[in-house]
């Protein structure tokens, strides 16, 4: 799917969803959501194939790969998070946006946890 | 995956709201609550099958279990 | 494809004739009332002034009258010859076998046959009274329903249409 056609596909969504405003807000929500969804599952091929490449790097190099996946599962939980809290703010639930945000963070410092603690005893391994 | 499921759902969406609009004028308003919740279940059922491809689609793409 | 189109269309014209359907209801039982209205007047009349008996008036009366309440008037009349129930259970039998055939709503029937509990009992003064007080009902029905139909008439059409593409889109 280029360019053009998911330009297309939000513009006519937008469309739609502001028709719908007014009479019936709960389904220009849903058409948000909807068009989300699909612009994303157009783009997936291509994100699918910058992963590969980018694993393809990170085995050439000397980094060791779980450090390359704790980054792209926070990538993926911030996507997560910003969609939803988009979602929620877009359809004027600020309050439940923040909630979302506030989660998404506290659970990327839980998973970059074990990271942390790498480079702390790392570092202490340093010092004599 | 493509657009013809935006366009099922707004032409439910307006649909709903004439049908609410026609019934309020009648005076049936519970008839017109009940139609505007209809709809909304109808398009909703659509729409979680959609959500639940779109997170499984994440997880599984950023690996996260 | 055009099989999907077809049956489309096919829902989209039963609904909104349902839709027609019900909203004509509304106003051949006007109509039904109307014409009930005109016999139990001409009853009156026969009663009073021919003074002809219960069967002979009924009779009568059905040659005058429209279409459906003509039908209940003649079979009362042939019923009251041949059977030997009471006037009342007759009235009753015919009412509840032709109540099909008319735009009888139950509780018109329902205060037809409370009127007809009367048949062929009382004097002239009380059969006249009680004809008086069933024209009655049916004339304080009759403007009450014609408020409801205004607004239903095009509430029923305009839902049959709607009810119809509502339900293509669904099945699309």
């Amino acid at each position: 799917m280029d360019i053009v056609q998911i330009a297309v596909i939000g513009i006519i969504g937008m469309i739609l969803s502001l028709i719908l405003k007014k009479e019936n807000s709960g389904m220009s929500v849903i058409i948000g959501i909807v068009v989300g969804i699909i612009i994303f599952m157009g783009v997936l091929p291509k994100i699918e194939a910058v992963i590969q490449m980018l694993y393809k790097i990170v085995s050439k190099s000397e980094v060791d790969i779980k450090y390359i996946d704790v980054i792209l599962k926070i990538i993926g939980i911030s996507y997560i998070s910003q969609f939803a809290s988009q979602v929620c703010s877009d359809a004027g639930e600020g309050a439940i946006a923040s909630k979302i945000e506030f989660a998404g963070k506290v659970i990327i410092i839980v998973i970059s946890a074990p990271v942390l603690m790498g480079l702390i005893e790392m570092i202490l391994n340093l010092m004599p | 995956m493509d657009i013809t499921v935006v366009f099922q759902i707004a032409a439910v969406g307006i649909l709903v709201a004439v049908l609410n609009q026609v019934l309020i004028r009648a005076g049936r308003e519970e008839l017109a609550m009940m139609t505007t919740l209809a709809g909304l279940v109808v398009v909703l059922f659509w729409i979680i099958q959609y959500i639940s491809t779109l997170f499984e689609t994440v997880q599984t793409l950023f690996q996260l279990s | 494809m055009i099989l999907k189109i077809l049956g489309g269309v096919f829902i989209m014209i039963s609904s909104c004739v349902l839709g027609v359907y019900y909203s004509f209801k509304t106003e051949y039982r006007i109509n039904d009332l109307f014409e009930m209205k005109k016999a139990l007047t001409m009853l009156i009349s026969e009663i009073e002034f021919n003074l002809s008996p219960l069967a002979e008036a009924m009779g009568n009366i059905s040659f005058k009258a429209g279409i459906p309440v003509s039908k209940i008037f003649s079979e009362f009349s042939k019923k009251l010859g041949s059977d030997g129930n009471s006037a009342f259970e007759v009235w009753k039998s015919v009412l509840k076998k032709e109540a099909v055939y008319t735009y009888f709503a139950s509780e018109d029937i329902e205060a037809f046959i409370s009127f007809g509990q009367s048949l062929g009992f009382l004097d002239r003064q009380q059969q006249h009274n009680n004809i008086k007080m069933a024209i009655s009902y049916i004339e304080n029905k009759i403007p009450e329903l014609l408020e409801k139909s205004k607004s239903n008439k095009k509430m029923c059409r305009s839902l049959g249409v709607f009810g119809g593409a509502a339900v293509m889109v669904i099945l699309f």
